[in-house]
């Protein structure tokens, strides 16, 4: 275990170093993170000032909008099409010969790469929050931070491992773009990433609340901004065992109709 | 079961299965709704126990199963058939003890991160491999003088010609003291003084630690200079084993006749 967490450490900072090459591009992608959410806080500020009456308050939708692109960004992962490539074209291998697991790797990419973001989107949603600081209300508890956190690292766990599992796929599929793309169209439109579930229709609310996607990007929100039901930590933990223990699964069968191609 | 064998295989098969597509898109539409499935059996019941401290070459044209062979040793590929034993591990399982014994050198693959010193990656396979510090240095003196590459582990891999870098492969390969190395072609591209070079080291590994080697390439002078046993693959079946003597006059060519005329006979003679 504690090699593990040496190893894991030395490939982050590894990570770290390589990717700081690119921290142009990756600056420009936070900007890029940041807009959405940007303008719809304009145009919702717009809509209410013509008379608009949202089913939340002006303040909790200014407060998710102006977090939500950090909460978004830490919960994302980019594993699923380097580990499909991998495995389609036996980079894999490299890994599977050596006391490492290959998903140790990705864990120290997906890392580093939530390091260095951290440090790049933070501007941009400050000055966000400064713009609408006169609806931002951001809670004074600690108790909330400290319930927000845990909510945060499960739902980046719950993404990563979403990702292996569509990855694995690769075992037996060709190519697993078409069903990486659907997964990301569903988790754009469900996870509260663009627009805040609580907008949606009344009648969609016992579904939106109980499908997994919320608990990838907006469960966090609502546990800090207060708005979380008992019944959601239930949701939360079903929907966490299914997700790693379906990545688990899927990844060992994958293991045994290995070709490892190439060489 | 004697515990001084390296490898113990018996009735080692592997059935790649896999669907085939016919050209353009009609094909692809094709093989949508109606897959052509198709196996084909690469290693056909191979039967070789290999004592530890051996070299052994395998050697058989294109296709002939011996990287699929390889594979299954070092865990890559789990067995369709047969019973395999290295080192006393079942190596599909893939445990840290079986991992931590053997390396693996691929010529048509690297190991080395590209985008980071050759030391970089030493230093990570250092922590993966748990190595304590003094044994890290002492390793890393050895083989990069060995090696001659003391002027290259700090230069980003990418930056390093073919040679260079397989040389550089094989200091993070050997850096943790496998008992057993499987090198599939690692001479393949290689000038002549590289692959000279590369031919001693191994010789002296396998010399000065005794370290198992199992090796395969297309360069006859390669195996003639390493191999103490050569083990003939075709279609997926071990045709001969033995010493490169016996090999010869298996093949029923002249004394002198070169190793490819040799081996080129012998290959004839299975098709
Ligand atoms: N992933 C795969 N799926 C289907 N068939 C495969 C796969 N990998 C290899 N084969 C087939 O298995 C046979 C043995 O291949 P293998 O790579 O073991 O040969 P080899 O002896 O290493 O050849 P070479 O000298 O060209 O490297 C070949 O006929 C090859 O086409
Ligand atoms: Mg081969």
């Amino acid at each position: 275990m504690t090699r593990q967490l040496r190893l894991l450490r030395i490939l982050t900072v590894q990570e770290v170093r390589m990717m700081m090459n690119h921290r142009g591009w990756l600056f420009l992608l936070q900007v890029a993170n940041v807009l959405p959410p940007a303008i719809a806080l304009l145009v919702w500020h717009g809509a209410v000032d013509q008379g608009a009456d949202p089913p939340v308050s002006t303040t909790y939708l200014t407060s998710y909008l102006v977090l939500v692109s950090v909460v978004a960004m830490v919960t994302s992962s980019w594993t699923s099409g380097f580990l499909a490539a991998s495995i389609r074209l036996g980079g894999l291998n490299s890994w599977l010969v050596r006391p490492c697991s290959t998903h140790l790797s990705y864990l120290a990419n997906n890392s580093a790469e939530k390091l260095l973001k951290l440090g790049l989107i933070a501007p941009p949603v400050v000055v966000l929050g400064l713009v609408f600081r006169h609806d931002l209300r951001l809670p004074g508890e600690p108790q909330r931070w400290l319930h927000f956190l845990p909510a945060l690292i499960i739902a980046a766990a719950m993404t990563f491992a979403f990702d292996i599992l569509i990855g694995s796929l690769a075992f037996w599929m060709e190519d697993i773009a078409a069903i990486d793309r659907l997964r990301y169209l569903l988790a754009r439109l469900l996870s509260g990433g663009l627009v805040p579930l609580a907008l949606f229709p009344a009648v969609f609310q016992p579904f939106l609340a109980a499908q997994p996607f919320r608990f990838l990007v907006s469960f966090p929100l609502e546990v800090l901004l207060g708005t979380t039901h008992a019944i959601d930590y239930a949701y939360q933990a079903g929907w966490f065992v299914v997700l790693v223990g379906g990545a688990v699964l899927v990844w060992r069968r994958g293991l045994r109709d290995y070709q490892g191609a190439g060489a | 079961m004697r515990s001084d064998d390296a490898i113990r295989a018996t009735q080692l098969t592997k059935v790649y299965k896999y669907s085939e597509q016919a050209p353009g898109l009609k094909g692809a539409v094709k093989g949508l709704f109606k897959p052509v499935r198709r196996e084909r059996t690469a290693v056909d019941a191979v039967t070789l126990t290999l004592p530890k401290g051996q070299v052994i070459g395998l050697l058989g044209p294109n296709g002939a199963g011996k990287t699929t062979t390889i594979k299954m040793l070092c865990g890559l590929l789990r067995p369709t058939g047969g019973e395999l034993e290295v080192l006393g591990h079942q190596p599909h399982k893939r445990s840290f003890d079986f991992l931590s014994r053997i390396s693996v050198v691929f010529g048509q693959k690297s190991m080395l991160w590209w985008d980071v010193s050759t030391y970089d990656s030493l230093l990570i396979h250092r922590e993966m491999y748990a190595i304590p510090r003094p044994v890290f240095d002492a390793s890393v003196a050895e083989l990069t003088e060995r090696l001659d590459v003391a002027h290259l582990i700090n230069i980003p891999v990418r930056k390093l010609s073919l040679g260079q870098r397989m040389r550089c492969e094989l200091v993070l390969a050997l850096l943790h003291g496998p008992d057993l190395l499987f090198a599939d072609e690692p001479t393949v591209g290689l000038d002549v003084v590289a692959k000279l070079a590369l031919r001693n080291f191994l010789a002296e590994l396998n010399r000065d630690h005794g370290t198992t080697i199992v090796l395969t390439s297309h360069d006859m002078s390669d195996v003639a200079a390493l191999c103490q046993r050569i083990a003939l693959i075709d279609h997926g079946v071990i045709g001969f084993d033995g010493n490169l003597q016996e090999l010869r006059q298996r093949s029923g060519q002249h004394a002198d006749a070169d190793l490819d005329q040799v081996l080129a006979a012998m290959f004839r003679g299975r098709s």
